[in-house]
């Protein structure tokens, strides 16, 4: 391949380039131009304040989507070719989430990276055709994406993407219009439109960045039509194993040894030998595993303060430092919230008298700078000092116990379908959900809606809608007639009477005659 | 508010189930994304996947056109007010 960096690069006396840049073709041309001119590419992983901040001392020269960075000239020079390079360049430093807070620069030789896809090829290489074009969903600027969507199709001579796909419809697209390899994560995967198999070409699917549920697993087959590769690795290491089915154990790849080094907490810290890392010797990662003796092994979780939020490396430290440096809170703690989606909750002890909302506005503000917006917390908890256990220790779960309610709670209200909504009139439409936490403790074996429950849900509702007064005087003819009980297709209806401060509720069946409950509720003006 | 843009609003909210976000505090012609909310692009995936369970809505493979009705609330409620005509016709 010619390449349209060869010229900037050439003029340049720049040896460290930090390159960013979503065009991949162009991306590619980069860096063989700057290695093939014995230069060394600086990769973020985004262009953030914080992270440009960082990235500054070590690099002589911006290329790419940069503000006032070399962009590429005209197509110059011969076809570069992956075996012409210095295989012991240093060529690459991924620039990735360390978790202090400060970012970790991890420098890999060619060699590392080109033996790495060699060994890509060998393992998988038999399932894909040689006009598979590697599309993916995840940042080349990243050691997956690097390696997986442009380096292995470089060497292995298939096409490439010309972008970073985000869209279910746009990875559609792609997949049916020729041969392809999809690389992609569990974000991607298990968020795939369910209820109807693509047609595609597609012949090999890899998910990397963070284990893929059993959901998203099953989704990607019912879409995709193929189990995904799961890959698990790091920045520092490279790719330490793979499985093809999400319930069995991951099985190192050709190559590497791993091995058990006793630490704190559940399992054992895994620790790698692989050809792929700079050194010779065992490699410490931050994961806690349990080996088992054919040497595959299953995964138990981080054994440091880093977190993967949508498979991003978010420093659980950074973003606590950063808001106590704002100067909005005196002291803060970061923790994971499982649910749909892994989200960060925050427990902060205020430095400043404002309202929860600005409070958490400004917070969201410091925080943009210096972390990826999937990083920036969902919930916040704002309490005098944090929780401490016995023996004066902040602890995680302590933090989390904050967050209990929300996390895991059952639903006060029923799911709406709003039919209806003006300011003085609303229709609703609702399902009695088994799961309603107002079902409990009723009659056992007859859970039932309460009266009390329906009465607050017509406020609740029509608080949604309408601008009523805090303050409840008193409840008018209120009637209770017909039991309500989980599985009822049930509708509701608002009135509101400005005039008067009063709410008119009826419960009714959706789907037969008669009512539940009906009532005015009259409001202090 | 348009009852269609509460809605959506709404739909926002329980969807992407976020706390400290009431239907009055959105404004309807406010970004979504980036600025306004403040969401992000896993959220983007999660009401597209949700924009297709509760109403219907399967996005076309021109990306650039279909994400453009992500932008605001507004912008989501002409996209469901334009579903529902061609459905019904």
């Amino acid at each position: 391949m010619s390449s349209r960096w060869l010229e900037p690069f050439k003029a340049t006396n720049a040896k460290r380039i930090a390159l960013y840049l979503e065009d991949r073709q162009s991306f590619l041309e980069a860096l063989t131009a700057a290695w093939s001119l014995g230069k060394q590419v600086v990769l973020p992983g985004d262009v953030l304040p914080h992270t440009l901040d960082a990235l500054a001392p070590h690099v002589d020269a911006y290329a790419g989507d940069f503000p006032n960075s070399l962009q590429p000239g005209s197509s110059t020079g011969a076809k570069l070719t992956y075996d012409s390079f210095d295989r012991e360049l240093e060529g690459v430093v991924v620039f990735t989430s360390g978790s202090t807070g400060a970012p970790t620069l991890i420098t890999k030789k060619l060699r590392q990276l080109f033996d790495e896809v060699v060994t890509l090829e060998s393992t998988f290489g038999q399932d894909l055709g040689v006009d598979a074009t590697h599309v993916s969903t995840v940042s080349h600027q990243h050691i997956y994406g690097l390696l997986f969507a442009v380096l292995w199709p470089y060497v292995s001579g298939r096409p490439l993407a010309a972008r970073r796909l985000e869209y279910p419809e746009e990875i559609e697209q792609a997949l049916r219009s020729g041969p392809s390899v999809l690389i992609s994560s569990p974000a991607h995967l298990k968020r795939l439109p369910e209820g109807r198999r693509w047609s595609t070409q597609v012949q090999a699917v890899f998910s990397s960045g963070g284990p893929l549920s059993p959901d998203g697993a099953a989704r990607a087959i019912e879409v995709l039509g193929h189990s995904p590769k799961e890959i698990f690795g790091s920045s520092e290491t490279g790719g330490v194993a793979w499985r093809e089915a999400n319930d069995l154990p991951w099985l190192p790849m050709r190559g590497v040894n791993v091995r058990g080094a006793r630490g704190e907490g559940e399992g054992a810290i895994l620790e790698v030998e692989s050809p792929h890392l700079a050194q010779p010797g065992f490699f410490r990662t931050a994961d806690r595993v349990e080996i088992a003796p054919d040497n595959s092994f299953r995964l138990l979780g981080r054994a440091d303060r880093i977190a993967k939020i949508e498979e991003k490396r978010v420093s659980l430290e950074l973003i606590e430092k950063t808001c106590v440096e704002s100067g909005l809170l005196k002291s803060a703690r970061v923790v994971t919230l499982d649910g749909a989606r892994v989200t960060l909750g925050l427990v902060g002890v205020p430095a400043k008298q404002l309202d929860r909302k600005e409070l958490i506005d400004q917070l969201r503000a410091a925080l943009e700078k210096a972390v990826e917006r999937v990083a920036i917390p969902r919930k916040w908890r704002f309490v005098d000092q944090l929780p401490v256990d016995a023996q004066g220790k902040v602890t995680a779960p302590l933090l989390a116990l904050l967050f209990e309610d929300e996390t895991a709670k059952k639903p006060l209200r029923p799911e709406v379908e709003w039919l209806e909504r003006t300011p003085t009139h609303a229709s609703l439409s609702m399902t009695i959900s088994p799961e309603l936490k107002v079902l409990e403790g009723h009659f056992p074996d007859q859970p039932i809606v309460p009266g009390v429950a329906q009465l607050d849900w017509a406020i609740s509702f029509g608080r949604d809608q309408f601008t009523m007064p805090r303050n409840l005087l008193k409840v008018e003819v209120l009637k209770f007639q017909k039991l309500m009980q989980p599985g009822h297709a049930v509708a509701l209806t608002l009135d509101w009477n400005v005039e008067k401060t009063t709410l008119t509720f009826k419960f009714t069946p959706r789907s037969s005659e008669g009512t539940y409950s009906s009532g005015r509720v009259v409001f202090a003006a | 508010m348009q009852p269609l843009e509460q809605e959506i609003a709404q739909f926002i909210i329980d969807t992407l189930n976020l706390e400290d976000v009431k239907v009055a505090d959105i404004d309807p012609g406010a970004p979504l994304f980036v600025k306004g909310l403040g969401l992000d692009s896993i959220d983007a995936l999660e009401l597209g996947v949700g924009l297709q369970k509760k109403y219907g809505i399967k996005l076309s493979s021109d990306a650039t056109e279909t994400r453009k009705h992500f932008a605001s609330v507004q912008a989501l409620a002409a996209l469901v007010t334009n579903h529902r005509a061609g459905a019904s016709t």
